[in-house]
């Protein structure tokens, strides 16, 4: 703390940073409660630990798999799907969102068409993608682009088309033609709303990849929950969900990081 | 009497949609001398701002001709018009040089003349220390200023005012707008502006057109030429009351 600062704003302060450290605790109490819980409801046999698994089992049963050396694979599988479905989703939606907002007539022809798409559950076109592009990880992937890139697709464009009007009409005083109105002018006032929509596909990326696994595959996170289900595994089944609520968090606190360092540059 | 710089003759405008066809402008005549501070004042939603999109080329008429320095306006923005609107519409992500600086950018002109003159700007109207930084850190008045050498930046002959000072507090509105209005005759630059605002028109204009409500025809031509110079001393002029009387009188009559 400076020294210029009143008594009276230093006490704001110390509530303030007191507040935030009680916020961190309860959230980890919640997280630690929760598994202790578990765990407890399972030693004692509040709950049948074949049926729901526990924290301990299903981490030994990690383990094992890790001592086995089979984990990183499934790992490493899922991983790479998830991220080749990111990337390429929200390529494929961006560039899409480009040409609709250039050719506005097409963007009214297909506008139907999209909210069709977009409110259809893609995963019912799960086995025609099997039988269309085979049982593979190309599979999975064509799967997470269908549920990515609509959505991707239509909130970009949302982003484009919310750009103040009075914006564009000052670009075509300068005599700006559309693809300088754009870069200039529409991507960098877009930018949050593009982030926004980087956050909503993080979550329907996983979606994508693995419902993907759960048709085809035969190695990935999804493959583990399907296998493990199958035979009675629980244990592996919760470890595995574990593991993906841990890239899941991770991965969308990454973009989160992405959107508050974009934040405060434009707030400088 | 020099050639006018912009002129209407019999200029109409209709509007068109689904529902049915809007006359909004209506046999508009009239003539802007260069380096005239021409003041369009009417009530809202009468076709003002129209006129200005119709002066950039951002509309075309439906009957009737505008010319720009004698040559028939055809739809094309034209490089010797400037436009300014309510909102300053300063690029938060870009620095203030980079902002005012984005005309000659679209235009591809970013020669270092033009640039050391966006500069020379700058260090004349007090903005020279924010260069290099966001427009948050600017006032409302200021981010007007830099609004404006945005737009002297491309080197326009003719500037168009969308009521550029009603988006601000009432004691920075007249600072801005005296500020404003000396910087326009030194460049000397001929102005249009449009306002709903009767106390800004007279404290600004060398003429006043009053217009008519929808479709707007021009009502009352009224030079303003016994007032003195500058913003507040106009305001504190006796005359001002007058032909406050005069216009409100008029734009009354067209309401009812």
């Amino acid at each position: 703390m400076k020294d210029n600062h009143s008594a009276e704003h230093i006490g704001f302060l110390r509530k303030l940073q007191a507040k935030r450290r009680m916020v961190s605790l309860l959230r980890g109490l919640i997280l630690v409660g929760f598994f202790l819980l578990w765990e407890g409801a399972a030693r004692f046999g509040w709950i049948d630990a074949f049926i729901f698994s526990s924290p301990s089992r299903a981490v030994s049963s990690l383990w094992r798999m890790i001592s086995e050396g089979s984990l990183w694979n499934h790992v490493g599988t899922t991983l790479l799907e998830t991220l080749i479905g990111f990337f390429l989703g929200t390529l494929i939606g961006f560039v899409a969102a480009i040409l609709l907002w250039f050719f506005p007539t097409a963007e009214k022809v297909l506008d139907p068409y999209l909210v069709i798409l977009n409110s259809l559950p893609k995963i019912a076109l799960g086995p025609v993608i099997i039988v269309w592009v085979g049982s593979g990880m190309s599979s999975i992937i064509t799967v997470t682009l269908l549920i990515s890139v609509v959505s991707t697709t239509m909130g970009m464009l949302t982003g484009f088309q919310e750009v103040d009007g009075e914006k564009l009409t000052l670009m075509k005083s300068f005599g700006a033609n559309r693809l300088q109105t754009l870069t200039m002018c529409v991507f960098p006032a877009s930018t949050l709303s593009l982030i926004s929509v980087l956050k909503i596909n993080v979550g329907m990326v996983w979606v994508g990849v693995i419902v993907g696994e759960f048709l085809v595959s035969r190695a990935g996170l999804g493959y583990l929950i399907v296998y493990g289900g199958q035979v009675f595994r629980m244990d592996l089944v919760m470890g595995s969900v574990l593991i993906l609520c841990a890239l899941a968090a991770l991965m969308y606190y990454m973009v989160a990081g992405m959107e508050s360092l974009l934040k405060r540059r434009l707030a400088e | 009497m020099a050639a006018p710089v912009v002129s209407f003759d019999h200029v109409c405008l209709r509007y068109h949609s689904a529902a049915e066809e809007t006359l909004a402008l209506e046999d508009l005549s009239f003539q802007v001398e260069p380096g005239e501070f021409l003041v369009i004042l009417g009530p809202s939603g009468c076709g003002k701002s129209t006129i200005l999109s119709l002066i950039a080329g951002l509309l075309s008429p439906s009957e009737g001709t505008i010319r720009i320095n004698g040559i028939e306006q055809s739809g094309a923005v034209k490089s010797e018009i400037g436009y300014m609107f309510q909102h300053d519409h300063l690029f938060p992500w870009a620095s203030l040089r980079e902002n005012l600086l984005l005309g000659l950018k679209v235009r591809g002109e970013l020669s270092p003349p033009k640039k050391s003159r966006v500069d020379d700007m700058l260090r004349q109207y007090g903005l020279l220390e924010f260069a290099n930084r966001s427009p948050r850190a600017l006032s409302g008045g200021m981010r007007q200023r830099a609004a404006l050498i945005r737009t002297l930046a491309t080197e326009p002959e003719i500037l168009l005012l969308d009521e550029p000072f009603s988006a601000l507090d009432y004691q920075t509105r007249i600072l801005v707008s005296e500020d404003i209005a000396s910087i326009i005759k030194q460049e000397g630059k001929t102005a249009i502006m449009v306002t709903h605002d009767i106390s800004e028109a007279l404290s600004l204009a060398d003429r006043i057109l009053v217009l008519s409500p929808r479709p707007a025809r021009v009502s009352l031509e009224l030079p303003i030429d016994i007032l003195g110079k500058g913003v507040i001393l106009r305001r504190a002029s006796p005359k001002f009351s007058e032909y406050f009387n005069l216009i409100w009188k008029e734009l009354d009559s067209c309401e009812g």
